[in-house]
């Protein structure tokens, strides 16, 4: 537990006492057992380091009024406070950095209402993502987020980090998808953020501030969200999947750029991703062929127009040299997407995970992007998992690397930690961002330092983010120590 | 039994990996919501325990006992999805991790008292409930033409291995009975132990008690070892897979009632008469997701004609958890309960007129909770049979 300038309290049996007769006993958790399952998320840390980041106490709440309760009696007595929902997240955002309280929000995981009329949802956010698809889907429409951990991140969570999915080419990403949010402020007052009025539901009007959007990828910092109105869309009648491979990543990209200039409809994803990648794939499963680059590319709508959009589509990959590998190969490859994350069995270490790092930089630069952070990958000779991307209509793009850190091996965490953070300043260079939907520290391998934030945003905007942290959460219990805040805390302070 | 130690590459791995895709179908915690129930948050426990971050206590005892036993989390885990266990030789078995810290746990002095009450009973009277074993085959008394040797012979082809939860409780007896009379019409040459049979050891094992499980193993395999018997049958999946991973009896077939009905079927000693009306078949955990075994009971209701065979949502690998596994009936009766009220909620709405099961712990279970009719798949054969020796 790390200490902090901001001078929190600590849980004592009082405290203990007093949030029991908030929210029952049953609800307020502190055994050592039951408080060590929230030292660690899905970032990489070090083995030694796995059970340092302890809250003093979980609590279980039930309902907003709970939450609120606790937020503000947290908040009189200073205790830190951070929300946690599935713990996949790769950033470090649900894991207490200065002890205090874990929230862990599953016990609110409700559909309260599914309004087919204006189409949307409202939901608490302890929610699985598979799981409101799944109740969804039931009722014939689409999930809102469909990301590789479906199974267990919670919506909650991907509002919290402003998350990416697999089909966001049509359901647009969470920060698309939102139309209202409940929110639990610091002081315990609870309020509708939308855009802009909270309580119409409404997808848009012009009164205030448009304050929903300032709670996605917040990571908890600014309030605890309890529920969210979200957009969904009918289940259309076909949806497939293609994998088309290419002879060079260069002309994968370009094949793909130049399918987005027609503007077809329905097209859900643009996952490609690289022949070290591929190289890797065939070391897991057995089998399986490397080319240059390869797109997994989804087409959904109806039918005859699925056949036409595939069909144009098709005959723009074919120009760079596309061949589309058969629905066979297309469902595997889907499949494997939803289920990678033991795949470094394959290394034969079992302390060994793929770290991810997962800079934004617009598709123009996408593959000299990955050619760079391969560079930077053997430079530090570590074992190379290959290159993804996720392109987005926007033209913006998810340039992912992932290699081999072995949590285990704590003499190369210096190592890990310079070759994580060159990556990021070579996106930074092509004029990318620090991270796309994963989250700028990065515990573990951090790179918690203001260096890296001030490549990204000037002093002005820095002092901006630092103002809207210190009006709404004052005292600074709202998750502290997370998206660089506590680094700009003591930068300004002093 | 393994020992800890034997867990520590499957603890490496899950707490490297941290996927957690396990937790949300975890009957426990679904009913607790507390994330060291769930799989990754008792591997978690369990990595800390091994290192001796984590002292041994009693309340750890009742925190890590919630787990039920029912081998969601292993089907949901990506290694063994992926085939990655068959390729890398690797697989991670929470359920089975948690066993090993349980029986530590018992061993140092923090069991908790329904587990010393359980102890107890099977050092004194060789089964689960606090009975005299020599009224392990009482539930025979209520049948009509009972033969006077009580079924008990010196030397016979095929042992029906009861159980204890088919012996005693009185609301059960009905599955013993038929799948004794199944036996009987099918002219099948078979025996019972009577008060020679000891539990099978499944539940002490469940719940830590490895010194009487050693006991009870080695008095039941004496005793068919004694018989000549080459088969064994089983109405209760969970005996049936005590016998199949811990007996390690070689030239001695194992069967689960299931299975031996199947192939009455097949060699046409068995035909069942039509029932008009909706069927649907619960998977019991031990049966399905421990020993693989989803064919032969749907093969022996569709054989029914004119029955309308229906699944429920939740099937093969994915049958929900009847609450019952571990003792947690005994141990922890609320959590039991919430998982079992799921399942009586799937049952509902799966709109058959009849549950089939293949359980009587299971059956135990749900015929409380629900007003379906609750068969276990020996009476349906009973019912329904007709027999050609």
């Amino acid at each position: 537990m790390k200490k902090s300038n901001l001078n929190f309290g600590r849980v004592d049996e009082q405290l203990v006492s007093k949030l029991q007769t908030l929210v029952g006993r049953e609800n307020v958790l502190t055994e050592v057992f039951d408080t060590l399952p929230y030292a660690r998320d899905n970032c990489t840390y070090k083995w030694s380091d796995k059970f340092k980041l302890r809250p003093e106490v979980v609590i279980t709440p039930e309902d907003v009024e709970q939450v609120a309760d606790i937020v503000k009696l947290a908040n009189e007595k200073r205790i830190p406070i951070t929300p946690k929902g599935g713990g996949t997240g790769q950033a470090g955002g649900c894991v207490p950095k200065y002890g205090g309280i874990s929230l862990d929000m599953r016990k609110m995981d409700k559909i309260l209402e599914v309004n087919e009329e204006n189409l949307y949802v409202v939901v608490q956010l302890g929610i699985t993502n598979l799981r409101l698809s799944e109740e969804l889907a039931e009722l014939g429409y689409l999930g809102p987020h469909d990301p590789g951990s479906a199974p267990s991140s919670v919506i909650g969570g991907a509002l919290s980090t402003s998350g990416v999915n697999y089909r966001q080419g049509v359901t647009g990403a969470l920060v698309d998808e939102i139309i209202g949010l409940e929110v639990v402020l610091s002081t315990g007052g609870v309020i509708k953020a939308g855009r802009n009025s909270g309580h119409t539901r409404l997808a848009k009007s012009s009164v205030g501030f448009d304050l929903c959007h300032l709670f996605i990828g917040d990571y908890g910092t600014l309030g605890v969200k309890t529920e969210a109105t979200l957009k969904i869309i009918p289940l259309p009648e076909v949806e497939e999947i293609h994998v088309v491979v290419f002879p060079s990543f260069e002309n994968t990209i370009k094949a793909v750029q130049a399918i987005q200039r027609t503007r077809l409809p329905g097209i859900f994803t643009y996952t490609v991703f690289d022949r070290h990648y591929m190289v890797k794939a065939k070391q897991i499963y057995g089998k399986g062929e490397v080319y240059g680059g390869a797109v997994l590319i989804g087409f959904m709508g109806d039918a005859h127009i699925v056949d036409y959009v595939r069909g144009r589509a098709a005959e723009t990959w074919q120009k760079f040299g596309g061949e589309d590998q058969g629905p066979e190969e297309a469902a595997a490859q889907w499949a494997n997407r939803h289920d990678v994350y033991p795949t470094m069995i394959a290394t034969g270490k079992p302390a060994a995970r793929w770290h991810y790092e997962d800079p934004t930089v617009n598709v123009s630069r996408m593959a000299e992007a990955l050619k760079r952070y391969h560079e930077i990958v053997a430079k530090y000779g570590f074992d190379d998992w290959g290159g993804e991307g996720w392109v987005y209509d926007t033209g913006c793009s998810l340039s992912a690397i992932m290699y081999a850190v072995d949590e285990a091996n704590e003499a190369a965490w210096d190592r890990y930690v310079a070759c994580a953070n060159e990556i990021i300043k070579a996106a930074l260079e092509m004029g990318g961002s620090i991270s796309n939907c994963l989250g700028f520290d990065k515990r573990g391998v951090g790179r918690h330092n203001l260096e890296l934030l001030k490549a990204e945003y000037t002093s002005s905007e820095l002092k901006t983010l630092y103002s809207i942290k210190k009006c709404l959460d004052p005292n600074g219990i709202m998750n502290p120590g997370i998206m660089g805040l506590d680094i700009l805390e003591e930068e300004i302070v002093a | 039994m393994k020992s800890l130690e034997s867990f520590e590459k499957d603890l490496l791995i899950c707490n490297h990996c941290r996927c957690g895709f396990c937790r949300e179908e975890c009957p426990a915690y679904r009913a607790t919501r507390i994330e060291g129930v769930s799989p990754k948050g008792r591997m978690e426990i369990l990595q800390g325990y091994y290192e001796g971050f984590i002292e041994p206590s009693e309340k750890l005892y009742k925190r890590l006992s919630l787990c039920a036993r029912c081998n969601d989390c292993t089907v949901r885990c990506p290694v063994q999805k992926n085939k990655l266990i068959e390729r890398f030789n690797v697989r991670v078995d929470p359920c089975e991790a948690t066993d090993a810290v349980l029986a530590d746990l018992v061993r140092d002095g923090y069991a908790s008292d329904p587990i010393l009450a359980t102890k107890e009973n099977v050092i004194k009277g060789h089964n689960i409930f606090r009975q005299s074993n020599k009224d392990r085959d009482k539930w025979m008394d209520s049948m009509e033409e009972l033969p006077p040797d009580r079924y008990r012979k010196e030397r016979a082809e095929v042992l029906y291995f009861v159980g204890c939860i088919s012996s005693f409780p009185t609301e059960l007896r009905d599955i013993a009975i038929a799948f004794t009379r199944i036996l009987e019409k099918s002219g099948t040459d078979f025996t019972m132990l009577g008060e020679e049979e000891w539990c099978c050891g499944a539940l002490p094992k469940a719940v830590g008690l490895l010194k009487e499980v050693e006991e009870l193993k080695a008095h039941n395999i004496e005793q068919v070892k004694k018989l000549g018997a080459t088969k064994v049958v089983f109405n209760c999946p969970t005996c049936y897979a005590m016998w199949a991973t811990e007996y390690k009896l070689d030239g001695i077939e194992l069967m689960h009632s299931t299975q031996f009905i199947e192939e009455l079927i097949k060699v046409g000693k068995l035909e069942l008469e039509a029932f008009e009306g909706t069927i649907t078949y619960h998977d019991p955990c031990d049966l399905g997701r421990r020993m693989k075994v989803y064919d032969s009971p749907r093969k022996v209701l569709r054989s029914i004609p004119q029955a309308e065979f229906i699944e429920l949502r939740r099937n093969h690998e994915e049958g929900l958890c009847c609450g019952g596994g571990r003792l947690l009936d005994n141990t922890h009766p609320d959590t039991a309960g919430e998982i079992t009220g799921r399942l009586a909620e799937a049952l509902m709405l799966s709109g058959a007129d009849i549950v089939v099961d293949a359980c009587p712990q299971c059956k135990r279970m749900i015929a409380p909770k629900t007003p379906k009719v609750v068969m276990d798949i020996v009476e349906v054969v009973l019912q329904l049979g007709k027999f050609n020796k």
